[in-house]
């Protein structure tokens, strides 16, 4: 610290020392103040989930009725009515395939690019990374229909692929962008030492980067879950048979505004929908949180 | 388990090498920082040329499955819109050239300028409070509660039904009359009409819907407070600094990379809201015209009313003002955002 | 050396970015109509695959699926695969299929939208195969097939299902009032005095008609009912100012003095049946889709507000104003199984069997011999019955022909809306309002 900013919290000290000595100083009062806090904060952000998943299990027609948790004839009917009567469990499965082929994608491309933005040096680095922040920025909704042409004339319109492919193909720019400044935070000194061993680009890539870049493949691998899990517009576009739907696009068809909608239904899939991206986000947290960490500093 | 702690102990090497101050001189002492060792390899490997010439080559193999997707799933269809921008164009026949018709039209178009007034005035209130109030949460659960990874999935959770059909059903319930929100107004004798369906409310209860999927931005900002040197606070405390001090100069400058990620990003995204706005704004940004977003005017054009011209024209548009955003994000983050060395 | 590499990279790279342009530019381009439809020959007999897309709920799905399986049987040499969206994803669907020149072979259309979709050679026509003998339409009325004409006259579109807007109303609450209702051929007049003494006799709370100015579809009757037609033969809007000025006076007036629901109440009612205000006891008159009654009776059965019926839009000087709004079937010029789509949207349309276990579910069945037996039929759902009546009670009127322009959906479904919630909420003057939608009507629908 200088001398001058010594100086100056000094002269601020006074005062300070002061409201220091009305803190309450018992921790564990504190403590439970935080929980309170923070409980309260909770019950009001989540009320409108709550009542969702109580609603799920009220019969059909009464689905939407009221404000208040009533728990009286609770029934899982909409679930089984979504889970076989209307295909969801099938949904379901499609979902995770399709989320988990998306991640290895996703992983196997953004890692890749990451890796080479962040270690090697090579001409038009700066242009290509400034194209791939200028990548983030353009709205998607002019990109569909290019988009839906080309696939169209490869045929793959009302299959997987034209989901897949791109995230095999790194379009996920801002998981690449999460990834490089993640790389770029680890020492290069391991790095170093394996190329002085002889070991080539790959190699270093796949035995020393990747297996510290840990933290940060668990983000991708989590936030592109929940990106896939949650995407409508893709599937939409691109899956015309019934039993390839995903969760999202099963939901749509319980909301018709030309007949009649399912509300019961609705509420308890999107409960269960909520299920599996929780659970992982739970599971996951600490790679989640030591990732983000280190993609920040450098 | 074990490549964890081998990244968390990379990670700590990082941190101290970094915050090194680059002023004082590097003794011998010191940790070999990144520059010396690269030196000394270089030295031993011999002729550079070959080796970049090779290193080049091999970070494109790197780069290839991004290349590709950049080339053909990327560039090609947004130059394909750039120039359907300056074209007339209804999806079935062919486009045909009409040159700056499209922008000129937007600027007097009534319904172009409310979306332009409504997203504007949503990201200016969205954006900030977003970031205070998740950057105030975060500093609030940063005190090692226990349970912490209990409350963290449940703040998030609310982000992960943002996009859903269901969210239109849910806000009504919480903002419509009746709804959730009147009700507890009227514990307290407050009676006020429905927040969706007044025109002047509308926009407020998007804003407060982007508000309660903060749970992304709030866990970036708790990652990031672990990551402030607890030596800076212990010796703050020492000085006897209050907590609007810490906060001011050691806390903010110390996550201002993760702020200016998340400003950078949340503003784009909330430039690009389209699913809130259209499910709750009825598809057509009622009431009048109060949800009628960018995007979603956008995609009335463009899908709607098959004037795709006209919509690339709006997309380009934005993306431009968008990337001047982005660039004023990047140059004056050299005066806000340290990296890792001390302020 | 490196230079070379380096200039030859970007040199590829340059004409990999060129390559591909073109190649999404030829795509649109070159992907122009004209499938197998003209070298096939047509046949009574036909074999192989087709696709049938459609919108609907659960239910219309199952009983989609139902009439397909009918129809198997009596092709055992076709398979249809069924296709479906809600409603407001199957026009995003098709927007993008038919851009791609990728639609379905029977693709589900509807008169509003057909307009925009008959540009291009898109649909192909289907006068030949009418001609031929391939799909029967002598038992629809002009009329009806009439709705499914694209711009040069041909028929584009085989309606099956008609669906028209009326005026849902709540007969229980109305007896409770006092008040009779509406007889056949009740005009304008008329039913602002019926609203003005259900204003005075419902008790607080309950409204009598529902703030439905925003909603163009009842505008529509109201020019037809004074004799304007919504467009002109240009496009263009085809009915005066003052017209439109009368007609929304008479809302505001309505809102002011208590008799529809509160602007803001309406802004936010939900878009989908179990949502409507009507069915929840909150007004006594509601606009909807003859079609929806039967939804809507379901959800008033089970909130027990009682029973709903529907009549047409009131008559004006000259006469009814409904119009009717089929939904139809189309087939793309890209297709390559006309013989087969040709064969299935003539069962679609004619089959008795298929017809009752379709129960007129997207709008009445537009074969009147299939109507009156439906309507003859003891087994026919009586809400189903009502609003089956109150269509041929339109459909033996003169139903004028509304011909959508492309572009009507910004104006009529984005801007007449907003700019009547401003109107009605006292932010411009009615004045204003139509001046500012006429305005941009003329460049919209340009």
């Amino acid at each position: 610290m200088t001398g001058r900013a010594d100086a100056a919290i000094t002269a601020r000290r006074r005062p300070f020392i002061l409201f220091r000595g009305h803190r309450p100083t018992n921790p564990a009062l504190q403590s439970a103040l935080r929980h309170i806090v923070v409980i309260c904060l909770l019950i009001a952000i989540l009320y409108p989930i709550v009542w969702m998943i109580v609603a799920s299990f009220r019969p059909g027609e009464e689905a939407l009725n009221g404000l208040g948790l009533s728990f009286s004839h609770l029934t899982i009917s909409n679930y089984r009515q979504g889970l076989n009567g209307m295909n969801f469990s099938r949904f379901f499965l499609n979902s995770l395939f399709l989320a988990v082929v998306e991640i290895i994608g996703t992983l196997f491309s953004c890692t890749l690019a990451a890796y080479a933005f962040a270690r090697l040096d090579f001409r038009f680095r700066r242009v290509l990374f400034a194209i791939l922040i200028g990548a983030l920025l353009l709205p998607s909704q002019v990109l569909i229909v290019p988009q839906y042409v080309i696939f169209h004339h490869l045929n793959l319109v009302g299959t997987y692929l034209p989901l897949i492919l791109p995230h095999f193909l790194g379009i996920d720019a801002f998981f690449i962008f999460l990834n490089t400044q993640f790389i770029r935070g680890l020492p290069r000194e391991l790095d170093d030492a394996a190329r002085i061993d002889g070991c080539g680009e790959i190699k270093i890539f796949l035995r020393v980067v990747l297996p510290l870049s840990l933290p940060a493949v668990a983000t991708t691998a989590m936030f592109m879950f929940i990106n896939s899990w949650n995407d409508l517009l893709g599937p939409l576009l691109y899956l015309s048979n019934t039993s390839l739907f995903t969760v999202p696009q099963g939901l749509t068809t319980l909301l018709d505004t030309t007949g009649q909608s399912s509300f019961g239904a609705l509420f308890a899939m999107s409960t269960l929908s909520l299920i599996p991206v929780a659970a992982f986000f739970f599971t996951g947290q600490k790679l989640l949180v030591d990732g983000i960490a280190m993609t920040g500093l450098k | 388990m074990s490549t964890v702690r081998q990244a968390n102990r990379a990670a700590s090497i990082v941190t101290r090498a970094v915050k090194a101050p680059r002023s004082t001189p590097v003794g011998d002492s010191q940790p070999q920082t990144g520059t010396r060792a690269r030196r000394t390899v270089r030295i031993r490997r011999g002729s550079g040329g070959n080796r970049t010439g090779r290193r080049q080559n091999i970070a494109y193999l790197f780069l290839a499955p991004w290349l590709l997707g950049l080339l053909g799933v990327m560039i090609g269809p947004m130059l394909y819109s750039l120039y359907l921008s300056f074209t007339d164009y209804d999806l079935l026949s062919s486009p045909h050239w009409i040159g700056l018709q499209n922008f000129t039209n937007l600027i007097h178009d009534p319904q172009y300028i409310q979306s332009v007034k409504v997203t504007s005035l949503f990201v200016v209130v969205s954006v900030p409070l977003v970031l205070v109030v998740s950057l105030a949460l975060a500093l609030f659960l940063n005190r090692g509660l226990r349970l912490l990874r209990v409350y963290r999935t449940l703040f998030y959770l609310p982000s992960l039904l943002g996009t859903s059909v269901a969210i239109a059903v849910l806000w009504l319930k919480v903002f419509g009359q009746p709804g959730l929100l009147n009700d507890t107004l009227a514990l307290f004798g407050i009676s006020h009409g429905s927040w969706i369906g007044n025109p002047a409310t509308a926009l407020y209860t998007v804003v407060v819907l982007n508000l309660w999927a903060f749970g992304a931005t709030m866990i970036i900002f708790l990652a990031g407070l672990r990551q402030v040197p607890r030596e800076y606070y212990e010796a703050a405390q020492i000085d006897g600094a209050g907590w609007w001090n810490r906060l001011w100069h050691i806390t903010l400058p110390g996550i201002s990379p993760l702020i200016f990620f998340n400003l950078l990003l949340d503003t784009v995204a909330a430039f690009q809201t389209f699913t809130s706005a259209y499910v709750i704004g009825g598809g057509n940004g009622q009431p009048a015209g109060s949800l009628l977003f960018y995007s979603v005017y956008l995609y009335i054009q463009g899908f709607t009313n098959l004037k795709m011209g006209y919509a690339s024209a709006m997309a380009w548009i934005m993306f431009l003002a968008l990337a001047a955003f982005a660039a004023l994000c990047f140059l004056s983050a050299r005066f806000w955002v340290h990296y890792g060395s001390e302020r | 050396m490196k230079s070379a590499g380096t200039r030859r990279r970007r040199r590829s790279a340059l004409l990999g970015m060129t390559a591909l342009t073109a190649v999404a530019a030829l795509a649109t381009a070159c992907s122009s109509p004209g499938g197998g439809s003209g070298s096939v020959a047509l046949t009574k007999k036909p074999t192989g695959d087709i696709t049938y897309f459609w919108w609907g709920d659960p239910t219309r799905n199952q009983k989609t699926d139902a009439v397909m399986n009918l129809f198997e049987k009596q092709y055992p040499h076709v398979k249809v695969n069924g296709e479906e969206e809600a409603f407001t994803q199957y026009w995003q669907k098709v927007t993008v299929q038919a851009a791609a020149h990728d639609l379905p072979c029977v693709t589900q259309t509807q008169s509003r939208e057909l307009l925009t979709y008959t540009k291009d050679n898109v649909f192909m026509p289907l006068n030949s195969l009418i001609s031929k003998g391939y799909i029967n339409v002598s038992g629809m009325p002009k009329s009806i097939l009439d709705s499914g004409k694209g711009e040069d006259g041909q028929i584009y579109m085989i309606p099956y299902g008609a669906a028209y807007d009326g005026f849902a109303y709540n007969k229980t609450m109305a007896q409770k009032a006092g008040l009779a209702d509406p007889p056949q051929g009740y005009t304008w007049t008329w039913f602002q005095n019926w609203l003005q003494q259900a204003r005075k006799k419902l008790p607080a709370g309950e409204y009598p008609i529902d703030q439905n100015g925003s909603d163009a579809d009842i505008f529509i009757s109201y020019a037809e009912s004074y004799g304007y037609s919504l467009f002109n033969k240009s496009g263009q809007l085809g009915f005066p100012a003052s017209l439109l000025e009368r007609y929304w006076t008479m809302w505001v007036n309505w809102a002011k003095d208590g008799i529809a629901l509160p602007e803001n109440l309406a802004a936010q009612e939900g878009s989908t049946i179990q949502q409507s205000y009507l069915v929840q006891g909150k007004v006594m008159t509601e606009a909807e889709p003859g079609n929806q009654l039967y939804d809507g009776q379901i959800a008033a059965d089970s909130s027990h507000v009682g029973t709903l019926a529907i009549t047409t839009h009131p008559f004006g000087p000259k006469g009814l104003g409904n119009v009717v709004i089929p939904s139809g079937l189309s087939i793309p010029a890209s297709c390559n199984n006309v013989s087969a789509a040709a064969a299935f949207i003539n069962f679609f349309t004619n089959n008795a069997a298929g017809a009752k276990i379709y129960a007129s579910d997207n709008g009445a069945v537009t074969d009147t011999n299939l109507l009156n037996q439906q309507l003859n039929d003891p087994s026919t759902n009586p809400v189903v019955k009502e609003e089956l009546g109150t269509y041929k009670f339109i459909v033996n009127h003169h139903t004028p022909v509304v011909l959508y322009p492309p572009g009507f959906e910004n104006v009529f479904e984005t801007l007449y809306p907003q700019i009547f919630q401003k109107v009605v909420d006292g932010e411009e003057s009615v004045n204003a309002g139509v001046q500012s939608l006429f305005a941009q009507a003329k460049s919209d629908l340009s």
